[in-house]
């Protein structure tokens, strides 16, 4: 068990360092920030003087390793759009997207599983299609755009609810909603996939043949199973919620990573860019980690080898 | 002996399929009674409807079948009419249990052994949870489970599949059951284990007084274990009877060829019978006599009527023909030895040298590597012409040496001649036309997307050998020889029946005529009269074309019936090795005693019973 | 010779079986979503296709007297401008007409590209095993771990944005599915006896993976394709909609969102027209997608 939860996390690690690696290189290598940086209409004498500056002109690995030591020890760089220290911008805005992202998340569970599990029950009932279409629609609407309908409706047409900002409870209302209705597909349908895989199972049988049915057959047999894989994807989503929060807070104009993901692109802001596009993958990577070690403590499998 | 009560009457039994192609009845008619602590054999072929007809006594049909009769009674109590609530409740688990086909999957991975033992007892049965524990502690330790203590708490994966399936006896028995059912409970396990699964279950049956209806496809089972057999057919019982009565004096002409397919493991083998066609589908109203389409006394009557029910309650058949018109029947196995081919002399075909294999099994990237010694001095000689048989349970090695001698996997040591070369640095088309393989399962063997033609044509296409036409007349002649007829040529698989697939596997081997076919438990998946007509095919295959066969196989009785020389493996080695006569006779290692006696036999069933 | 056993199936109830071909047919016409699915995306690519024809103005020429003109059916519509027009006075019509064209163009392109990424990674892990698929499973986890949209925003931002930057951005980040269904497709065939009946009679690794395996990935390709086209379609929205997608005065539905932002209150169907627009075409080829899963594999529903 120990050795599995330090092979997981090795791994994660291997990831996150990895995943680091490419960004960088993708950001300060294979594109030219300086002139990026510079803007469209610079000269190249500019261009280069940036370049000098901010020490692009030097080897790119140098300045990987520099970045790499500075993570390590706390230190995640200069703003140069915001003129501020990174890691200072990053606190500041990472509270409201961290409560977003988790009630996004409390949304996607509270829709998608027991709608999933509603359509496993009876498959190909009229309930079953009526989730399914649910998900096929629901899949097909682009975020910003229902969040765009939401404040139509909610915040002009019934004033309800707030529209922007991220001042009170009620402000999360719908970016959370927003947020969480993009993962509801894809979990509902691995909810009810799951569930009537192992409604078809043999151990199921035996339950039944032992005088289980229905909700204690259910609950006691087949939820656990079919629940397995859903943990894993559930971390997933969450994990995906922090890359998602561009949309939602620039449509809602809260002020969280995502919008400072976007400011930051659009003030060709590479360090912070830089460094979201990491704390992203990280929390990616052990979100990865803790489903992981939940599925190893629901499955017995796993957990004695 | 005292007339007992009936604990278990049957009447009428119906069992209709929704399709989208309309509404088939997999079950008809279907009445038989079972006294307390009787025994009954159901057994059929695929599509029989035996099974259908064990989840509907115990309620656990799929969603699209329902359920019809005229009355079930258990110990004199109608069941049928219950509301599935009371039936989950007081009867499914409590007065009928059941044992499943396949051990490994039939227990819930994710909870513990004891957990699952005794839950129904404490919910349903009112049992404390102490008790239910004492009682589970005490069948683990009656069917034959060392340490019961400990494995409550252990879960399914850490158990092997035969503890797996004593563990499913011990559950079936925790709430005391009057009736049993038992679904083709060894049929997923070896043969040793199920020598041992049959003899618990009997045991216990006679200690716990349990009446029990055993489900099997596999005669020989039967024979040494029920009181009484039903034979089923097209979803009806066609005869039933007294087990021994039965077996030894057949009247249904399905029964009879039934049981001419079946190889003996008595006496020099003969070839073996073969009842033609395939089991109909049986949509909407069936009117006519279910075996009429295969039945080699057919009458027009059979076509148009119903056949009667001859006999009585004891012993009856669904049949036209009258009991003297059945006794001067020509027998259904032709009276013609096959004497598998000796050669005594000559140099070896295939020749395996001291082969070895290990399997290095590393848990993730850290993980310690394990090593398995899969094969450890493996050698072997296969003479021109003969039919060498290689025996062994799983995992004994026997399909890995096979995978090896094809040249389809490397050995770790040891070296493979074919026709004196080593097999691994002989040229692709050279060894394709000395040896080619058949494998068990031909739903796997033939690819989904081509045509029969595009299949069996296809070695000839790899090493691109002769045109078009030339091609198409080499497909034709071995679909000739192995019986296809030209008209499934631009069928797909999907579009043939598990014995044609076989056929065309076959064909697709032969189109490069090789010398050595290597036959991988060439009938394992196929139903019993199909294997027969497989193991015919390949008898005349081989004295019309001299081929030399190498049979992978775990069943004994096959290898009774075709092979000339046997090696039996267990775990990585061969124990012994000769001539197939002497070892089936007189076995000198214990493993091939252990092995030879746990074959059950057709020819017990008349000891067994009377 | 002797006379071999007959095969075992008569002639008569042969003919009942059809070829896997014609039962995929008939499951096709039966398949509402399907038929939904092929009329809806067959009616935009036509569009697209048909754009200068059917287009009733020009979808850059701007006019400024007939700004902001409600559609015909609101009050103060005009019959010349069917969907009214927008801020600088384009017809709005004309403009989602022509961003069909944009949709189906990045769709199809970045479909492409991940399917090429992620069947080639996919077949070669799947079939080759061992150290290739350890690899090939740790860039899955890598690329997974990406916040792909804020990649390729930063990308697309940085390199520059042009449609071909977005196709080949989007495509590149896009090929995990791909890769996760072939592999483990590619690694159930490989352990199928036909293929060891191939390697068995000399076929070569090419000959194997391209008549073998390939034939029998197809049908789950074109099936994850139509569902890849979908979500690509919905990345370049977005990326549009955030300002580094596709630039104006090209008219790109998720653009045409984010300009009728502004004008969100009191000229709603700015937003509406678009959104519904592209919500008609994913929808369209996610029914396309699930109704071809469920034609070509009938027993693995969903």
């Amino acid at each position: 068990m120990l050795k599995y939860i330090l092979q997981r996390a090795a791994l994660a690690l291997a990831v996150a360092l990895v995943v680091s690696f490419a960004t960088f290189m993708l950001l300060n290598y294979a594109t030219d920030p300086a002139s990026a940086l510079a803007g469209e209409d610079a000269t190249p004498e500019i261009v280069e003087q940036i370049r000098q500056t901010y020490g692009f002109d030097r080897p790119v690995f140098v300045r990987y390793f520099e970045w790499l030591g500075g993570v390590a020890r706390g230190d995640f760089g200069e703003s140069y759009y915001w003129n501020k220290d990174v890691a200072v911008l990053v606190l500041e805005r990472a509270p409201v997207t961290i409560a977003l992202a988790l009630s996004a998340l409390m949304v996607t569970i509270v829709i998608a599983i027991p709608l999933g599990a509603i359509a496993a029950l009876r498959p190909n009932s009229w309930a079953d299609r009526l989730a399914l279409t649910f998900a096929v629609s629901a899949q097909a609407i682009p975020s910003f755009w229902l969040g765009l309908m939401l404040i139509i409706l909610l915040g002009v047409m019934l004033p309800i609810l707030p529209i922007s900002g991220d001042s009170s409870w009620q402000h999360f209302v719908m970016p959370a909603f927003v947020l969480g209705a993009s993962s509801v597909p894809a979990v509902m349908r691995l909810t009810r996939t799951g569930l009537i895989e192992v409604m078809e199972s043999d151990y199921i049988r035996t339950a039944r043949s032992k005088g289980y049915r229905g909700f204690a057959l259910l609950r006691r047999h087949a939820m656990r199973n079919a629940l397995l894989p859903v943990v894993s994807v559930l971390a997933v989503q969450l994990g995906q919620k922090f890359g998602g929060s561009v949309i939602t807070e620039s449509v809602f104009a809260i002020n969280g990573l995502g919008r400072l993901a976007l400011q930051s692109i659009l003030g060709s802001d590479i360090p912070t860019v830089q460094m979201l596009i990491f704390i992203f993958a990280l929390i990616f990577v052990l979100m990865n980690l803790l489903a992981d070690l939940l599925n190893a403590a629901l499955d017995p499998r796993i957990r004695i080898t | 002996m005292l007339d007992k009560r009936t604990i278990l009457s049957v009447d009428d039994l119906e069992v209709v399929l929704h399709t989208a192609v309309g509404d088939l009845k997999a079950v008809r008619g279907t009445s038989f009674d079972l006294k307390a602590g009787e025994a009954i054999g159901i057994v059929g072929e695929s599509g029989s409807g035996k099974s259908m007809t064990a989840l509907a006594l115990m309620r656990l049909l799929p969603r699209v079948a329902r359920l019809r009769a005229n009355a079930i009674a258990l110990d004199g109590v109608a069941i049928d009419t219950a509301n599935d609530r009371e039936f989950a409740h007081s009867i499914a688990g409590q007065k009928i249990s059941m044992i499943f086909q396949e051990p490994m999957t039939s227990l819930n991975p994710v909870y513990s052994i004891g957990r699952q033992l005794t839950e129904a007892a404490v919910q349903f049965a009112g049992l404390s949870p102490k008790v239910a524990r004492a009682r589970a502690i005490e069948l683990l330790e009656r069917v034959g489970i060392p340490d019961p203590v400990g494995r409550l708490d252990q879960y399914p994966h850490q158990l092997s599949g035969g503890q797996r399936q004593r563990v499913m006896i011990a559950m079936a028995l925790m709430n005391e059951p009057e009736l049993i059912i038992a679904d083709e409970p060894t049929t997923a396990l070896d043969v040793t284990v199920q020598a041992q699964i049959m003899e618990l279950l009997a045991e216990l049956r006679r200690e716990f007084g349990m009446a029990m209806i055993l489900i099997t496809h596999d005669l020989a089972v039967v024979a040494s274990t029920v009181d009484k057999v039903a034979v089923m057919y097209g979803g009806e019982i066609v005869e039933k009877g007294p087990c021994h009565e039965v077996l030894a004096n057949p009247m249904h002409p399905y029964t009879r060829g039934l049981l001419a397919c079946v190889p003996r493991m008595d006496g020099t083998p003969r070839r073996l019978g073969a009842i033609p066609g395939i089991v109909p589908a049986l949509l909407g109203e069936v009117d006519f006599c279910v075996f009429s389409s295969r039945c080699a006394h057919v009458r027009d009557i059979c076509r148009t009527q119903r056949p009667p029910i001859q006999g009585d309650g004891q012993r009856s058949y669904n049949c036209i023909l009258s009991p003297d018109e059945i006794d001067t029947l020509p027998p259904a196995q032709p009276n013609e030895e096959m004497s598998p081919p000796m050669v005594e002399t000559g140099p070896a075909l295939i020749e395996a040298r001291g082969i070895h294999k290990f399997y290095r099994d590393r848990k993730g990237l850290f993980g310690k590597t394990r090593t398995l010694h899969a094969l450890d001095a493996v050698s072997l000689q296969i003479r021109r012409g003969e039919t060498f048989a290689l025996v062994g349970e799983s995992g004994s090695g026997k399909t890995t040496l096979a995978k090896i001698l094809l040249g389809l996997s490397p050995a770790d040591g040891g070296d493979v001649l074919l026709d004196g070369e080593p097999v691994n640095a002989m040229d692709a088309r050279k060894r394709a036309r000395l040896m080619q393989p058949i494998f068990q399962d031909p739903y796997s063997s033939l690819n989904p997307r081509h045509t029969i033609a595009q299949i069996i044509a296809r070695p000839l296409d790899v090493h691109r050998i002769g045109d078009t036409a030339s091609r198409k007349q080499a497909v034709l002649d071995v679909m000739t020889r192995v019986g296809l007829p030209e008209r499934v040529l631009n069928n797909y698989p999907s579009q043939m029946s598990g014995g044609q697939r076989q056929r065309v596997a076959i064909a697709r081997a032969l189109i490069m005529k090789p010398a050595l076919l290597v036959c991988d438990e060439p009938t394992s998946a196929l139903d019993v009269s199909v294997q027969a007509q497989i193991l015919n095919l390949l008898a005349d295959l081989q004295q019309d074309l001299g081929l030399t066969y190498l049979l992978i196989t775990h069943n004994i009785a096959v290898v009774h019936q075709v092979a000339s020389r046997i090696a039996v493996m267990h775990q990585g080695r061969i124990v012994e090795m000769g001539e197939a006569r002497k070892i089936l006779r007189a076995p000198e290692h214990d493993y091939t005693r252990l092995l030879l006696s746990s074959v059950p036999e057709l020819a017990a069933a008349g000891s067994n019973n009377q | 010779m002797t006379i071999s056993t007959p095969a075992d199936l008569p002639a008569a109830s042969e003919a009942k079986t059809p070829t896997p071909r014609a039962l995929m047919l008939r499951r096709a016409l039966e398949h509402k979503g399907f038929i939904a699915g092929v009329v809806i995306v067959g009616t935009l690519i036509l569009v697209a296709l048909l754009a200068p024809w059917l287009a009733p103005h020009d979808p850059f020429a701007q006019s400024l007297p007939h700004r902001l003109l409600p559609p015909v059916w609101a009050e103060g519509g005009n019959w010349d401008y069917l969907l009214g027009t927008d801020q600088v006075g384009r017809d709005y019509l004309s403009r989602l007409i022509y961003g069909a064209r944009v949709s189906l163009t990045i769709g199809f392109g970045a479909a492409l590209i991940g399917m090429m990424i992620g069947v080639t990674l996919g077949v070669c892990a799947g079939y080759f095993g061992g150290w290739v698929d350890h690899s090939v499973s740790f860039l899955l986890t890598a690329q997974l771990a990406l916040p792909g949209l804020l990649l390729a925003m930063a990308l697309v931002f940085i390199i520059g944005p042009s449609v071909w930057v977005v196709i080949g951005i989007i495509g590149v980040l896009h090929w995990t599915y791909f890769l996760v269904v072939t592999r483990s497709a590619t690694q159930r065939l490989r352990s199928q006896d036909f293929v060891a009946a191939a390697r068995a009679m000399g076929a070569t690794r090419w000959q194997i993976l391209r008549t073998e395996i390939l034939p029998n990935l197809s049908s789950q390709i074109i099936v994850i394709f139509t569902f890849e086209l979908g979500i690509s379609i919905l990345a370049e929205s977005s990326l549009s909609f955030l300002g580094v997608g596709i630039q104006p005065p090209t008219p790109s539905w998720g653009l045409m969102i984010a300009e009728g932002k502004q004008a969100l209150f009191y000229r709603p169907w700015l937003v509406i027209l678009p959104g519904v627009s592209l919500f008609l075409l994913v929808i369209g080829a996610n029914l396309l997608g699930d109704g071809l899963r469920d034609i070509t594999s009938p027993q693995g529903r969903n």
